[in-house]
């Protein structure tokens, strides 16, 4: 059967084997597994790899300070500069049940894997994690690495075990990654897994600053929102071919930075936790609120039947004009069936389209002035063409506006269509008051 | 219809037909009684009562068979002709098996995703119509994020294909765990679309899919079903990798059929040219439907489809009697799907009349019986007809099938040997499942699934040579860093996703959709592959869809759509394309039977529209033309090409000063090689191209090429290039024990004779005689 070798790889030398592979950007880094297969010695590749794996006897210069757990897989603890809060109320912007063990910072996990790819399927394996917590009045990273396949069970184990110790667990993007991903691990390795809370900071994240970053990543919010400069770094999309070259026995290369990388990982999403907890606990302190996208926060804060906090953020703001901030308002007033508060503020939102809509509305169904929501209609739609004819009116922002992240329904909502058939529909009405 | 009437009518219609040109030959199939038998014993109540609300109080015996099989958890594959009840051999031990276990699950898969709608709409029927609690879902590319988790998590019947389950299921087989732990029933459905190379990678994908069922604690029964084909239970087989048992007693009646072969009138006795089957097709069919016959029409071309449907309408148009309710549809691929549920309902119901399709009605997609085919043309293949033809036909009553000639030697072959056309045995369907190149591909595929043990058999254990190509295959991709091996078992060591990059078929499903923009707003029309749209759909094309003309605006083949407005013009456009073969490299040579030469190398097989005609409605005269400004359709591949040169043994047998003979050599051998590479390589005829030239511009000596029709090659070049001796000495064989005197269909083709290349055959047997090493 040599044959087959001979013959595929010397269609792969020739990059041949698959059109749609050519161009591939995994193509196995040959160099030095040709070397090996066909070097002076003519051992087979495979001949050099096959001692018991008991782990590594010579321990490369990065795992200087991490304890041998068991073969093949390694431990650390980080200390960070970071320091503990008081107390933290997640309760107040997380769908949580105010439980008093959930004040207490100590009571979190914040957890983070490395992979050797990002597609999530069942051969996508972790290799690294750091689960941080606070202790006392630090905040401490534990790591716990893997140098070879065979240390996945312990290292599983040895997760599963740190995360039960606590209350809950806080991720970043873990709702669609991390925790599948363990889950999926466990099933291979066959670990039965209990979860513990789940938190994804992904998500309030997203709410408070989706519309003014250009990506929510948390290297993005890292250096953007949180201010901070983590010094040399590695970018993720390297991380994977890292881990498998040093696995394979290619060298370290730079696996320190990758742990190093991990580690600050979980130290970012440590402070961005409490920077969000802040915000929540004072959404009137300005100097929580940078780059915050208040309408957002507002509904947010309304959705926790914080009413009074959520007006107080936004009138100001509606009362400056900024129309966002005017469409959450008068979504906040009309559950809480503040009618007039409602149309006070609809009515002094300044004329773009979208709040034409909203004055039509309240004039059709609240005041039942048909032919004033026939004019809004008409002014709205007036206004929409404008917009598209690519004029030069003030509404043109809007329109990047909508585009933005974080547009609110009321912009997608405002179509020439619907427009259209409210004004016939108002039509009709007036005819038949009329009549 | 009552049977004798029906008679009575098919006599008279076969009249009229003798009197429109030349009936070649007919030939009457008579009825069969149906053999029932109850319900099984073990049914239970609710079953009983959803097949009884549907009229079904006994089983046709294959259905009780398969049943029987079933429910004993033993593999089979039953053989189903059109309209004898197959779902039912699978759905009705799947369902009762789901109702006793509450956690039990089964995987149906189909080739098509419209095959699987249309199974989904039957199994909801069953399950709703008796109420019984069994969630089916449809898993496949256009299933939406929101629901692929209900699938996963509560579908009990989950319904998919092997593309789907090949790159979407197995390798997130974690989040599958409930479904793979309790899968006790895997359908495979239209089995015999597994064949050649496709069906080698199916092959392999339930190797896959039985391995990572074993992980979970699974081992369910698989239940194939098949169309007619010469080796069922073998394909079977080699599907599963294990002997499966065979139903193929069809129990379910039939109705008697009529299958005449009607040769158009010539209109050029002289040169043998006679009225074009499309038109005559058209006519023939549209008498059927004007008395009253529910008729099918079968056309080559999607583009001939809708001229045909066309022409029908404009022809039964009459708007002072609603065309007397006569409706004549046509049915291609590239119709939206809502569109296609559309026409196949109202076949069912009987509200359409008639409907003119290409084969993409031959599959199993339920339209109920109709009392006429009217096929345009001998189809390509025997299995091909029969479908078609099969499409004719409803329990007690007479069915009619005429198979509408065309000019061609190959047609008026058959049109003067009913003898050989009624007597062709169903295809055999091959497959190599241990192929290395796709053996390899998918243990790749496997190993990111779950690590190999060492010592571990990829596909069914037991076979030496198997197990040494596993450990070859996983030897060679930890050579290419792919897996490594630990601990004693092979790892997954790269990032990528292996089954994205791995196709099962050689036509990606890449598709450009077609999007009306009239008033800047868009609608999307139909959708075409990609390879096809550069000849059909091109800037200024005229695109007919469901009978309405649109004209094409702009082809964005990088973005995939292409933009159309409806315009009426009196004419249609038809493409000029030419196809090309460039020598990329030359990797061996070696000698076929010392009477010529090999070379085994990489090609670039270019297929590029130019040009296009513009042909005017009805008359199909010329008129016009126009440019196409496209990149060609390339495709890169492997092949082996034998070279005749001058002075050569074999090379000394091709006419040299005779350009004409030389190509009709050439040809003749080539289509022998055609049959008989697939069954040297396992193939299917598709999976290899054949072209022959009498003058190869980068040999310089007439040349026949052999290539592999998926992009990259699949190892069918290698795979034959040194036994070339050997395949034509079969060739010879087989030619000199065909008992025709000039050629037919079954060796060098029937368009050979006579004329100048008197004796054709007589002359490829000396060149197939020299080509296997045999001196005279």
């Amino acid at each position: 059967m040599a044959s087959l070798k001979g013959r595929l790889s010397r269609l792969r030398d020739l990059g041949l084997v698959k059109a749609s592979m050519l161009g591939d950007s995994d193509k196995p880094a040959g160099g030095l597994a040709d070397g090996l297969a066909d070097g002076p010695a003519g051992l087979p590749a495979s001949g050099l790899k096959t001692e018991p794996a008991t782990g590594l006897t010579d321990r490369p210069a990065f795992l200087k300070g991490w304890d041998a757990l068991a073969p093949h897989v390694w431990t650390r603890v980080v200390e960070t500069p970071l320091r503990a809060p008081g107390t933290v109320r997640p309760s107040t912007w997380l769908h949580l049940p105010d439980d008093p063990e959930l004040r207490s910072p100590e009571a979190f996990s914040f957890f983070d894997f490395e992979t050797t790819g990002l597609s999530g399927g069942a051969g996508t394996l972790p290799f690294l994690a750091a689960i941080g917590a606070f202790a006392g009045s630090g905040f401490f990273v534990t790591q716990v690495l893997i140098d070879d396949y065979p240390g996945e069970t312990t290292f599983l184990e040895y997760l599963l075990a740190e995360l039960g110790g606590r209350k809950a667990v806080v991720t970043y993007n873990g709702s669609s990654f991390d925790m599948p991903l363990l889950r999926s691990r466990c099933i291979m390795n066959g670990i039965p897994s209990a979860e513990p809370i789940h938190l994804d900071a992904l998500h309030p994240a997203r709410r408070l600053w989706k519309r003014s970053l250009s990506s929510c990543s948390l290297k993005v919010i890292e250096s953007e929102i949180l201010g901070l400069d983590r010094g040399e770094d590695i970018p993720g999309s390297a991380i994977p071919r890292v881990w498998l070259d040093f696995a394979s026995g290619r060298g370290e290369g730079e696996m320190g930075l990758v742990c190093s990388h991990n580690a600050s990982d979980i130290t970012t999403l440590a402070r961005l936790f409490l920077r969000i907890d802040r915000i929540f606990a004072e959404p009137l302190n300005e100097s929580a609120l940078y780059r915050v996208d208040a309408p957002r926060l507002g509904l947010a804060l309304a959705a926790a039947d914080r009413i009074p906090e959520a007006t107080a953020l936004l009138e100001p703001l509606a009362a400056d004009g900024d129309p966002r901030s005017g469409f959450a308002l008068c979504r906040i007033y009309r559950r809480q069936g503040m009618y007039d508060e409602r149309r006070r503020v609809a009515m002094a939102m300044p004329d773009i389209p979208e709040a034409c809509v909203l004055k039509a509305k309240i004039c059709e169904h609240s005041l039942r002035d048909y032919p004033a929501a026939l004019e809004w209609t008409e002014k709205a739609l007036a206004g929409l063409s404008r917009r598209n004819g690519g004029g030069n009116d003030p509404g043109a922002d809007s329109a990047t506006v909508m585009h933005a992240s974080g547009a609110l329904s009321e912009y997608r909502a405002c179509t020439h269509e619907s427009l259209e058939s409210r004004s016939s529909r108002l039509k009709r009405k007036i005819a038949l008051k009329g009549a | 219809m009552n049977p004798k009437g029906a008679i009575d009518f098919t006599e008279s219609f076969l009249e009229w037909l003798q009197g429109q040109g030349e009936l070649a030959w007919v030939e009457r199939i008579p009825a069969r009684e149906a053999v029932s038998v109850p319900l099984p014993d073990d049914l239970s109540l609710p079953l009983r009562d959803a097949l009884a609300s549907r009229g079904i109080t006994s089983l046709y015996s294959h259905q009780a068979e398969a049943y029987a099989l079933a429910r004993d958890k033993k593999h089979f594959v039953v053989v189903t002709p059109t309209a004898s009840g197959k779902t039912l051999c699978y759905n009705l031990p799947v369902v009762m098996s789901l109702l006793e276990d509450p956690t039990a699950r089964a995987l149906y898969l189909f080739p098509t995703k419209a095959l699987s709608q249309d199974q989904q709409a039957e199994l909801n029927e069953i399950a709703l119509g008796g109420a019984l609690p069994i969630k089916v879902h449809t898993y496949d590319g256009d299933t939406p994020g929101s629901l692929r988790v209900a699938a996963r998590d509560s579908g009990r019947i989950v319904i998919s294909n092997p593309d789907m389950l090949h790159s979407g299921i197995l390798p997130n087989h974690p989040k599958w765990i409930r479904f793979f732990s309790a899968l006790k029933y895997v359908v495979v459905d239209e089995m015999h679309a597994y064949r050649g190379v496709f069906g080698s990678h199916v092959a392999n994908v339930i190797r896959r899919l039985r391995r990572i069922a074993a992980f979970y604690g699974s081992y369910p029964t698989f239940i194939f079903c098949s169309a007619t084909i010469g080796n069922p239970a073998g394909l079977a087989a080699a599907l599963l990798g294990e002997p499966t048992s065979l139903v193929d007693r069809n129990g379910a009646a039939s109705g008697a059929k009529v299958l005449a072969f009607f040769n158009p009138p010539l209109v050029d006795a002289v040169q043998g040219i006679r009225r074009s089957s499309s038109t005559e097709s058209q006519r023939v069919a549209l008498e059927l439907l004007k008395r009253g016959v529910k008729t099918i029409l079968f056309a080559r071309s999607r583009l001939q489809v809708e001229l045909i449907a066309s022409y029908m309408t404009k022809n039964l148009e009459n708007p002072w009697n609603e065309n007397n309710r006569i409706r004549v549809s046509p049915y291609r691929s590239g119709l939206l799907p809502s569109e296609r549920r559309k026409i196949e309902k109202e076949l069912r119901e009987g509200s359409l009349r008639g409907v003119v399709s290409t084969n993409a009605l031959e599959l199993g997609i339920d339209i109920g019986g109709l009392d006429a085919a009217v096929v345009s043309g001998y189809p390509g293949s025997f299995a091909s007809f029969w479908q078609q033809a099969g499409r004719a036909g409803r329990r007690g009553s007479v069915s009619l099938a005429i198979l509408v000639g065309n000019s061609s030697p190959l047609d008026q072959y058959l049109a003067k040997h009913p003898e050989y056309f009624l007597s062709q045995k169903p295809e055999t369907a091959r497959i190599d499942p241990d192929n290395a190149y796709i053996f390899t591909d998918h243990v790749k595929c496997a190993a990111f699934e779950l690590p190999f043990a060492d010592g571990e058999t990829f596909g069914p254990s037991g076979d030496e040579g198997r197990a040494a190509l596993t450990g070859e295959a996983l030897d060679l991709l930890e050579e290419e860093g792919i897996v490594r091996h630990s601990g004693g078992r092979w790892f997954w060591s790269a990032e990528g996703y292996p089954s994205e990059k791995i196709s099962l078929r050689s036509a990606t499903a890449d598709n450009v959709v077609i999007v009306d923009t009239t008033g800047g707003k868009k609608r999307v029309v139909g959708e075409m592959d990609r390879p096809s749209a550069k000849e059909l759909i091109f800037d200024n094309a005229v695109y007919i869809h469901l009978g309405t003309q649109y004209m094409v605006k702009k082809l964005d083949i990088d973005r995939r759509t292409c933009e159309v407005e409806p315009k009426t013009v009196e004419y249609w456009t038809d493409a000029v394309v030419k196809t090309d073969i460039k020598i990329l490299s030359e990797d061996s040579r070696g000698e076929v039977g010392k009477a010529a030469t090999w070379v085994l190398g990489d090609v670039l097989v270019r297929s590029q529209a130019e040009k296009y005609k513009k042909l005017s409605y009805h008359t199909h005269e010329n008129v016009g033309y126009g440019d196409i400004d496209l990149p060609a359709e390339e495709m890169q591949t492997r092949a082996v090409v034998v070279l005749f040169p001058e002075g050569s043994g074999a090379g000394a047998l091709l006419p040299k000063a005779d350009p004409a003979s030389s190509a009709a050599l050439l040809s003749g051998a080539g289509r022998l090689l055609a049959k008989l590479a697939p069954a040297f390589l396992m193939c299917d005829p598709r999976d290899l191209g054949i072209a022959e030239r009498v003058r190869d511009p980068h040999f310089g000596c007439p040349a026949l090429y052999l290539y592999d029709m998926y992009p990259g090659g699949t190892g069918l070049a290698e795979g034959i290039a040194d036994r070339l001796s050997e395949v034509f000495s079969a060739a010879g064989e087989r030619l000199s024990s065909c008992g025709c005197a000039h050629g037919c269909p079954s060796c060098i083709g029937a368009d050979l004779e006579p004329g100048s290349s008197d004796g054709v055959k007589t002359q490829v047997s000396a060149l197939l005689a020299a080509l296997s090493g045999a001196f005279r």
